[in-house]
């Protein structure tokens, strides 16, 4: 058994992302809404503390909670923040895996790996890349994946 | 490594069309504004940029999707800068269809479809647009039919058949979902091709004209029924294109089934992967003792309006004799459990109150609209018609709704809308067993019993009116002993 986490590099690019967006968000409110100063404070406040809870609570502790663990039977997906959720899936009900790896080989923790099984799917989330090469690798000694 | 026919690239490059809008806008600009035509022409290698872009993001889309299959493992990668593997055993696919449109046939193309009980509900999961040449490679997976078997059938059906089967399958109401497909997304197309052919006008006078013919009923009443059967036509046609030349063959493993007339399908359906085989008539073939044969298969009649037919026109005595031969374990027994006679209001009672009520809505309808009262008395028996047909199945229905289990088998017999199913599967493929109960049902010691049967979407069937005690003995394996529960 085996507990692999999400990768932090994700959440970074995640956080850099959020904020980016953010910004320009309220650079174009404070263009365009100039001549309303309380609607242009207001949106502004609004879409930075968004993005402050989202970048710097929210997404860390999803994070720190989200985890895999992977035997050599089962697979189980734990997360959740205020309320944990965990999903298991038997490895010998898996009728097809996707594969979803990012730019530049997935360096910055955007893997996926997605099991469907009957009335349903389980997915690992911001993998990075070793532990993606490891989930694959069981599969494959499963026989559900081949990567030629 | 293989890769999808070139013409997919045409289609990936349809998903960036919107760029078009930058020379439509330059154009529009240039064309608006009065300037000279050599200044327009100057800047063409911008509309030339974003062309190329467009047909060379399909390309590369194209050209980076690419499929093989080793150690019995379907491997299709897609995408340059995000990939996507997506690896499917071929041991678990459950019906693959190989699809060749009458275009694509010319162009020596051909779609491919793979399913397994997983994935997405009701959607393919690897759609593929392959050349005919490849498909070898995917047929060479698939077992061939043994046709020395004790199990092996083949069967073509004839063309009388298929018209018959066209005919009873046909409605007004699949009709008019094609035609507001066609109408959505031909759009302005359709609309223009009314006008320009003034079709409208032409249904007007064409009814005023049938109307004075036949004295006594209103023009309106006239149009109705025109397209109502215009809309019948339409679904007649479409049943004969899809299910025309069909032909299915079987063994114990394989369920190989060929139809169209101008899209050509095969599909190849895993004899082991079937989740029920479903005995479907409608109330004429059921007065006349006629049986289609579907299955449920995941992929298989996957697409809105199809019937995952296995034999499309059987009489009592073919039926007996194909059903063991396609499905060795498959049998119908009689119910062991059916609805009291006594329940005949649960059965009819919507039918009964909705015909009723009818009468007086139509008068009252007369009283206060005199000017138009032969078009609304018209309209109240064509409303009341199909209310006295549900009836009439309703009542069928209650002699026949029933369940029996015998030696792991499950034969249940049901009406839903319009048509009576017999499902027969294994009790495994018997997921939950739900039972409801109203105030009065306690009182009389009845329930309603619904099924539900493991299937890509949801299957369930309702069992109106059973008794109680025997339900709880009927399903005791999946219903928990009320009286042994600890409190």
């Amino acid at each position: 058994m085996k507990i692999y986490h999400a990768d932090t590099g994700a959440l970074q690019l995640l956080q850099i992302l959020i904020c980016t967006v953010s910004a320009v968000l309220d650079v174009l409110a404070g263009i365009f809404l100039n001549s309303f100063p309380i609607i242009m404070w207001s949106i502004t406040a609004v879409f930075t503390i968004v993005a402050v809870l989202l970048s710097f609570f929210i997404l860390p502790l999803f994070f720190k909670n989200f985890c895999f663990i992977v035997t050599d039977s089962k697979i189980m997906v734990s997360m959740g923040i205020f309320f944990k959720r965990k999903q298991s899936v038997r490895l010998d009900r898996v009728q097809f895996v996707q594969v979803i790896t990012g730019a530049f080989d997935g360096i910055l923790g955007l893997n996926f790996i997605i099991l469907h099984v009957y009335g349903g799917r389980l997915m690992m989330m911001f993998l990075n890349k070793n532990d993606r090469n490891e989930i694959t690798a069981l599969l494959q000694q499963k026989g559900v994946f081949y990567a030629p | 490594m293989r890769r999808e026919h070139p013409l997919r690239i045409v289609r990936y490059s349809t998903k960036n069309l919107w760029l078009l809008i930058f020379p439509i806008l330059r154009g529009a600009y240039h064309f608006t504004s009065q300037e000279d035509v050599i200044e327009w022409l100057q800047g063409t290698w911008m509309d030339l940029l974003v062309l190329l872009v467009i047909f060379g993001y399909g390309y590369l889309d194209w050209y980076f999707r690419t499929f093989t299959i080793v150690e019995q493992n379907l491997f299709v990668q897609e995408g340059f800068f995000y990939t996507r593997k997506r690896c499917m055993p071929i041991r678990n696919i459950s019906a693959m269809t190989i699809e060749h449109p009458f275009w694509l046939r010319a162009v020596g193309g051909a779609y491919l479809y793979l399913d397994t009980a997983a994935g997405r509900m009701d959607s393919t999961d690897i759609k593929l647009m392959i050349r005919v040449r490849d498909e070898t490679i995917f047929l060479a997976q698939f077992p061939k039919i043994r046709k020395n078997e004790t199990h092996h059938y083949e069967h073509r059906v004839g063309l009388k058949r298929m018209l018959l089967f066209s005919v009873l399958f046909s409605s007004s109401f699949s009709g008019a979902v094609y035609m507001s497909v066609f109408w959505f997304q031909g759009g302005k197309i359709a609309r223009d091709l009314i006008n320009q052919f003034h079709l409208a006008e032409y249904l007007s006078n064409f009814s005023a004209e049938v109307a004075d013919k036949l004295t006594g009923i209103p023009p309106a009443a006239v149009t109705v029924g025109i397209l109502i059967l215009a809309l019948w036509i339409i679904s007649f046609v479409k049943n004969i294109f899809r299910y025309g030349n069909f032909n299915m063959e079987s063994d114990s493993h394989l369920l190989k089934v060929r139809s169209g007339l101008l899209t050509r399908r095969r599909f190849f359906i895993v004899n082991q992967k079937i989740n029920f085989v479903d005995i479907q008539q409608n109330l004429l073939t059921k007065f006349s003792r006629i049986y289609t044969l579907a299955v449920n298969c995941p992929g298989y009649g996957n697409d809105k309006g199809s019937i995952p037919i296995c034999m499309p026109i059987l009489t009592k005595k073919e039926l007996d004799t194909t059903l063991p031969m396609i499905f060795p374990d498959i049998r119908i027994t009689k119910n062991q459990l059916h609805a009291p006679y006594t329940a005949w209001w649960g059965y009819t009672y919507k039918q009964l109150i909705l015909f009723v009520a009818m009468i007086p809505a139509v008068k009252i309808g007369c009283r206060l609209l005199p000017q138009i009262e032969d078009v609304i008395s018209f309209f109240g028996i064509m409303v009341e018609i199909p209310i006295l047909w549900k009836l009439v199945i309703q009542v069928a229905g209650l002699l026949t709704t029933g369940v029996s289990i015998t030696d792991g088998r499950i034969c249940v017999r049901y009406s839903k809308g319009m048509e009576f199913h017999t499902i027969i599967t294994d009790t495994d493929c018997l997921v939950k067993v739900e039972i409801q109960q109203h105030i009065w049902q306690k009182w009389f010691g009845t329930c309603h019993v619904i099924l539900y049967f493991q299937a890509e979407i949801t299957k369930k069937c309702k069992l109106l009116t059973l008794n109680y005690q025997d339900v709880q003995k009927l399903f005791s394996e999946f219903l928990p002993d009320e009286t042994k529960a600890e409190i």
